[in-house]
């Protein structure tokens, strides 16, 4: 069962994601009582989306969702929880980031950590450059607008070197 | 907004509110928080780490209605600490520190001490050796206190523990003590009364009021013996003598037991925590007679209340406060509805340093009369038998209610020690003996009198020169023809 959540979980990379993912769960815990003669990727057919359908039905046909609705039940409770338990990560940057750039944070952390993480993105373009960062209860400012504080007035109009 | 942000990336440990509970808040994240240690909201609140768990802080926060969940908080890494300033001085603050007088924000320069710190240690005590003036004089003469003795004042509701301890605030304000008065779980009106005393005895700019009224929560209650006491260090490290009343600590107990039932401790003896005897005996350990590193004597006199139901002293609270002062001063309920003020029952209180710093005098004096109060106690309960008493009964009995008439003392008479000893001296010498009980009284209101007007100044300077009860007896022997004069002289 790990393997299967761990694989479901590789796909979700930002916290929008995440929301989404519990959204469409909960979705299935309300149908998985109802017309159990028909697939469960059928019943929700318009309700979510359709990558999360089609994700439903190779598992449906692999069996590794189980056949009947209470287990069927427990199976989306357990997912829930594994899902929940996921650390996230806080991560301010000023830009607005690609698809491949999420992918490669992720794998990082995932190569660092030997762990998961859901990113909790926020753009802000007042940091310049750099990240601030917030994980697991630390905090790290990495931006690129706390070390031009640090220069003075001359260093920042002469390029970072200081003429006498 | 600033301090948030400047703490939270001087220690880089970042948290979250996540839950809500009165004033308890629940946080996640911060890693290395400590207990008793400062944090902060990103909108400027300050709580203190109360409990920690494995995933789960919890934190007394001071205005929970500002705090919502989800709201970030970063740590200090200092413990929690207020505000001092020299300009608390005929102030009312909260024990945030905060001014509640109506009178504008506290000017001059302030110290930030933390409000829990260490008590001092052994080497730096020095022995109860002077006698405090509370100018009561029942206590002044049988319980005496001396500077920097820890004495409880117990009794039940409306006893007058407040008058006495305002008497006795009054008494060493004059003498230039700074006197801080906590009062906790207080009603506004009772701090008006408490304010307009002061106000009224010209004594207000040497007394801090700390108040934490019923109506702010339980964590401000609960600070507020702590934030006295830091308040009461900071002038005695400035090398002042400090006289705190704790108002009352039974009631602290009530607040802290609110707080510790909410975050789910084990409720023990009358569910209260466990370590509800460490919480208060930490704060009254820190009074005391210390020395300076300049050799100076220095202290913080500290007179916790403790409130009683129908004179039952024998409550966990009132038990534990036993323990951790040096005696204490009983209002006795019973003594109070015979009509008798302050209801003082000098036969249930004790003062266990109190008695090493009287004078030879002070304690021959105290030893006679607490003979005769004795020996009138015996006999009284002969007298109602109805039988024939002798000569000598009836003298003892005339002693013993003459001795009640001048232990009484109204709430705004304050009797300095030179005045209790004429007093006394006069009663000693016999000059009320053949006199009724109304006329006394009606003498000792004109010595009240005369003595504000400075008549008995010659007396008053005399007197202190007194060794013993024979010089004394003397002495008084020797003014008796001018006091006639004084008292009796027409108008």
């Amino acid at each position: 069962m790990k393997e299967v959540f761990e694989e479901l979980v590789k796909k979700i990379i930002t916290k929008e994601d995440f929301l989404l993912f519990i959204e469409e769960i909960n979705l299935l815990e309300q149908v998985v009582f109802k017309n159990i003669e028909v697939p469960l990727w059928k019943r929700v057919k318009g309700k979510v989306r359709e990558e999360f359908r089609n994700e439903l039905q190779k598992l449906e046909k692999e069996g590794v969702i189980p056949a009947s609705p209470n287990q069927q039940f427990s199976f989306f409770d357990e997912l829930k929880n594994y899902l929940q338990k996921i650390p996230q990560v806080k991560l301010e940057i000023a830009f607005e980031p690609s698809e491949d750039f999420l992918l490669r944070i992720k794998k990082w952390f995932k190569e660092e950590n030997h762990q998961e993480v859901i990113l909790d993105i926020t753009v802000n373009p007042k940091i310049v450059g750099g990240a601030i960062i917030e994980y697991q209860g630390y905090f790290r400012d990495f931006s690129l607008v706390k070390e031009m504080d640090k220069l003075t007035p001359h260093q920042i109009l002469v390029g970072g070197k200081h003429y006498e | 907004m600033s301090d948030f942000r400047s703490y939270l990336e001087k220690t880089g440990e970042i948290g979250q509110i996540v839950g809500l509970s009165h004033s308890i808040v629940y946080i996640s994240g911060l890693p290395g928080l400590k207990p008793g240690e400062m944090i902060i909201t990103e909108n400027g609140e300050k709580g203190i780490v109360h409990g920690l768990g494995k995933e789960i802080a919890e934190v007394l926060m001071f205005e929970p209605e500002k705090l919502k969940v989800g709201e970030e908080v970063a740590r200090t890494n200092k413990p929690f600490q207020i505000p001092v300033s020299q300009g608390f001085l005929g102030r009312i603050i909260d024990p945030l520190c905060r001014p509640i007088d109506g009178l504008g924000p506290v000017f001059g320069e302030k110290k930030y001490l933390s409000i829990q710190r260490e008590a001092p240690g052994i080497t730096r005590r020095v022995r109860v050796n002077k006698p405090l003036e509370t100018g009561v004089m029942v206590v002044d003469l049988l319980v005496p206190v001396g500077y920097g003795q820890r004495e409880l004042v117990i009794g039940d509701a409306k006893t007058g523990k407040t008058t006495f301890l305002l008497q006795a605030m009054v008494s060493q304000a004059k003498e230039g003590i700074i006197c801080i008065y906590v009062g906790i779980g207080k009603e506004t009106s009772a701090v008006k009364i408490v304010e307009d005393y002061l106000k009224e005895m010209n004594v207000f700019d040497k007394t801090v009021m700390v108040i934490a009224t019923s109506e702010n929560p339980s964590t401000i209650n609960y600070l507020s013996p702590f934030s006295g006491m830091t308040i009461a260090e900071y002038f005695r490290d400035r090398g002042e003598k400090v006289l705190i009343i704790f108002d009352d600590l039974t009631s602290h107990a009530k607040f802290y037991r609110e707080i510790s039932l909410l975050v789910k401790r084990v409720p023990g003896r009358s569910s209260y925590p466990g370590d509800i005897f460490h919480i208060q005996a930490a704060v009254v350990e820190r009074a005391g007679n210390i020395k300076t590193p300049d050799n100076k004597e220095v202290s913080i006199t500290a007179l916790p209340v403790a409130e009683t139901l129908e004179n039952d002293i024998s409550g966990y609270i009132q038990t534990n406060l036993m323990a951790m002062t040096d005696g204490h001063i009983f209002f006795d309920i019973n003594v109070f509805r015979e009509g008798k003020r302050p209801a003082i029952n000098a036969f249930l209180s004790v003062s266990r340093v109190g008695n090493q710093t009287k004078t030879p005098i002070d304690k021959a004096l105290a030893g006679w009369i607490k003979r005769k109060l004795v020996e009138y106690q015996r006999v009284m309960g002969l007298s109602q038998f109805g039988v024939e008493l002798s000569l000598e009964t009836q003298k003892l009995l005339d002693l013993g209610k003459k001795l009640e008439i001048l232990f009484n003392q109204g709430p705004k008479t304050i009797i300095p020690r030179s005045l209790q000893l004429f007093l006394f001296g006069l009663i000693f010498f016999g000059f009320w003996e053949d006199k009724p009980q109304n006329v006394m009284k009606v003498e000792i209101d004109e010595i009240l009198k005369k003595y504000k007007e400075g008549v008995f100044s010659e007396v008053e300077s005399e007197i202190k020169k007194i060794k013993n009860l024979e010089e004394l007896k003397s002495f008084i022997g020797e003014i008796i023809p001018k006091v006639k004069k004084i008292l009796y002289l027409p108008l």
